[in-house]
């Protein structure tokens, strides 16, 4: 399974002040003087973020956007957090604005070298490794023509280089950012899509597989994300397909 | 498994755990000199240790075995991988060097300095023979500043800052703590007070990625906040804060004797009429005025940088230059508060910012918001063991300046600030081939229309017409309402996507994320 770790664990619970607020809206209209905070964020510092479609029972979008600051209300964190009414938003088209301003500067050049593709990443489809839903290659393009159209989540010149499945989940090396497909709910309809953009990441660290219980792990440090976790298959080959494509999506 | 990657990329093999092996590949400093964001080395007699930051990863440490490796060899590896093009530092003026005044000290320290480690400045290039004798230093680097105190050195070259710290009773255990000038991101220069308080400070606030620690007590990332304790009357004080002006805002480029006639010139026609809205409170203060003093006594600022807008509580300062955001924290007591703390934040330091409208009545303050890029997080200790802990403060990383409601127009704050935080067109592209948005260049004045008087009421027109619609919000309509009488954004900037949701307001600009966040209950 791939997994967000938040790298600044926000120390707050996200419910504690759903009351008050709420009655506090009907209230503030009466009386003028509110506290009113203006804040301003420059795309520039922005280092990654995140949408969530609606599911079947919350009527809520979701948005998180990280930032590099070190504080957010009043906790160490760096996220900022927002639901967005369902239906009366369109996430994808916001998504799409997000993706321009924090990595639309940079061209959609690949950065495999010609002839390298996921396929040599090893296409460990074993049968326990998919019991177990682990890492398996996919076949990238089918993926970048979904991603395309139907949500079009990917920017016209960007390509999906290489492309895992992990259980319900997706993640996809592009020209451009990682991008990791979250699909969550019982149906399925629930779905985040994370960017970390290239250019914020850092570092990655592979890990090996080791004995019974210790699968092959690949990590990607963002710089303010949360870091990236992908579990593969226990197939040492896998793990060095995983480890060429960080490399040269990283160290180009 | 042998790793396949073609031979110019650097690595080095972190550890082998038990079963696993984990590798980490560190990238070689021309194609992503980001990562390295400082080396320290650890050498000694017996034990062999480096440490390096990396940027959105942490510390890694890494021991060696005694005699089986040259550290030194390994320090000049990373020298010339990690010093290179963007990551080597700008150069500083003639005019930041030559007005050392004070003469390169004897080296000889009192017993008190080395209990207090109080730093007295010495001959740079005495130290530059010294380093470069043991090959600590590359070819090209050049020492610029140098402090000594005891047994520790403090070496500013024009490559990295140098931190010699002699550890242990027979002194053989060394860390030799590069610092990368891109990393440093603030800095504070502290005068000394007293007759008691021998101290100047420098206090310099660095992102180095520290592991982060939680406990009470303690800072959240150790190497923030480095600071040097300088002998009082042995340093130009002055003199190292324009250095690291030089450093971090780039080269004064004014001629500091020409400049005296016709800087102030400038500043009249540039802030003569904009303060006219502050009133003539003591809460504010002419910004000409304190541009002149802050140029002259104490010579704080570059003679390039103009105080564009100020404030005044009770004792303390707050300059908006066109570089910087300028505290002057006056610290002591009465006549006797001579100990004066310059805090310098430059704009390019500052990540987001905000400004917060007063409440109710009882309410007297309006507040601006600065978050900056270094993790200044600080868990104060625990006072007692039945109490839960106290609560993180940010220190440095958030900054709240209270204003006097009615004394401040916060609309120009805000506009001020956007004039500066934002970036602007076009930019540069930089050695990772990544695009970097301009910053407003300091020598372009921002528009005196900026800081002009908003209307009386306009705030709540804009609160009742984003009230109105509980949902959806037509960015056309808003883009008026936000150039309108308030002018929240900029001339250029406009609206792209604006949600409500509950009381508060998401707008999407071609410039930043805004959010109208309203507080409290009533």
């Amino acid at each position: 399974m791939c997994s967000f770790n938040p790298f600044f664990p926000c120390l707050v619970p996200s419910n504690i002040e759903s009351y008050p607020r709420a009655r506090a809206r009907h209230v503030s209209q009466l009386d003028s003087g509110k506290r009113i905070q203006y804040n301003s964020f420059p795309y520039h510092s922005v280092r990654g973020f995140s949408i969530e479609t609606a599911g079947s029972f919350d009527r809520d979008t979701e948005l998180a956007v990280w930032l590099k600051c070190y504080w957010m209300d009043g906790y160490p964190s760096n996220a900022i957090n927002q639901d967005l009414r369902k239906g009366r938003s369109d996430v994808v088209a916001l998504q799409a604005y997000l993706c321009e301003q924090v990595i639309g500067a940079q061209d959609g050049r690949t950065v495999l070298e010609p002839g390298r593709t996921s396929a040599e990443a090893g296409t460990v489809a074993s049968f326990l490794g998919f019991l177990k839903n682990d890492g398996v290659a996919t076949d990238h393009a089918a993926v970048e023509k979904q991603l395309k159209t139907a949500p079009k989540i990917l920017q016209n010149d960007e390509k999906v280089e290489a492309c895992y499945k992990v259980g319900r989940d997706l993640i996809c090396y592009t020209t451009k950012r990682i991008l990791v497909v979250n699909v969550q709910g019982i149906t399925g309809k629930k779905v985040s899509y994370d960017t970390l953009p290239l250019r914020y990441c850092q570092a990655f660290k592979v890990t090996t597989a080791g004995n019974l219980l210790s699968e092959a792990k690949a990590k990607v440090y963002c710089e303010g994300c949360p870091d990236l976790r992908q579990d593969l298959s226990k197939s040492s080959s896998d793990i060095w397909g995983v480890q060429k494509i960080l490399a040269y999506k990283m160290l180009h | 498994m042998p790793l396949r990657l073609p031979a110019p990329w650097t690595q080095i093999l972190v550890s082998w755990g038990r079963g696993s092996c984990h590798v980490l590949c560190i990238n070689r400093g021309i194609i992503l000199p980001a990562s390295y964001s400082g080396v320290s080395i650890f050498a000694s007699h017996s034990i062999t240790e480096l440490k390096v930051y990396l940027r959105g990863v942490g510390r890694i440490d890494i021991d060696f075995k005694a005699g089986t490796v040259d550290i030194f060899k390994l320090q000049r590896f990373l020298d010339t991988v990690v010093l290179v093009g963007d990551k080597a530092g700008k150069g500083v003026g003639a005019s930041a060097l030559s007005t050392t005044s004070v003469p390169p000290g004897s080296g000889k320290t009192s017993f008190f300095d080395l209990i207090g480690d109080n730093a007295s400045q010495i001959d740079p290039k005495q130290m530059e023979l010294a380093l470069k004798s043991d090959q600590l230093l590359i070819p090209e680097e050049s020492v610029e500043f140098a402090f000594k105190c005891g047994r520790d050195s403090f070496v500013m070259t024009s490559h990295r800052i140098l931190q010699i710290d002699v550890q242990g009773i027979s002194g053989r255990r060394i860390e030799y703590f590069t610092l990368l000038w891109p990393t440093v991101k603030a800095f504070s220069v502290e005068t000394a007070g007293n007759f008691f308080d021998r101290d100047a400070e420098l206090v310099i606030f660095t992102n180095i990625p520290d592991r982060i620690s939680t406990s009470p007590g303690a800072p959240r990332r150790s190497r923030t906040r480095i600071g040097i304790d300088f002998r009082k009357g042995r340093v130009d004080l002055m003199a190292v804060e324009r250095f690291f002006s030089d450093k971090i805002l780039g080269t004064d480029n004014v001629d500091p004797s020409t400049n005296a006639v016709s800087m102030a010139g400038q500043v009249d026609t540039g802030s003569g009429n904009i303060f006219s809205w502050l009133g003539n409170d003591s809460r504010m203060i002419d910004a000409k005025a304190v541009d002149d003093q802050y140029h002259c006594n104490p010579p704080l600022l570059q003679n390039c940088e103009h105080v564009e807008m100020a404030f005044k509580g009770r004792r303390d300062l707050l300059l908006l230059t066109s570089k910087r955001v300028v505290f002057v924290d006056m610290k002591g007591w009465g006549s006797l508060g001579k100990k004066v703390e310059y805090v310098s934040i430059p704009y390019t330091t500052v990540t987001a910012f905000g400004v917060r409208s007063a409440g109710s009545l009882l309410d007297k303050d309006s507040e601006m918001l600065i978050w900056t890029d270094f993790d200044d997080v600080y868990y104060p200790p625990e006072e007692d063991d039945d109490q839960p802990p106290p609560p993180p403060i940010p220190r440095r990383s958030f900054l709240e300046i209270d204003f006097q409601k009615d004394r401040v127009d916060l609309m120009a704050v805000h506009r001020y600030l956007s004039e500066r935080c934002l970036r602007i067109e076009g930019g540069h592209v930089d050695a990772d081939c990544y695009h970097i948005p301009n910053l407003r260049p300091f020598d372009m004045p921002v528009s005196p229309d900026v800081m002009s008087p908003t209307p009386p009421g306009a705030l709540e027109k804009i609160l009742n017409f984003i009230g109105q619609d509980a949902v959806a919000i037509d960015p056309a309509t808003l883009d008026a309402q936000f150039h309108g009488e308030t002018r929240l954004f900029q001339p250029d900037e406009k609206v792209i996507f604006a949600y409500k949701t509950g009381r508060d307001t998401l707008v999407f600009s071609n410039k930043r994320i805004f959010i109208i966040d309203v507080q409290g209950f009533r």
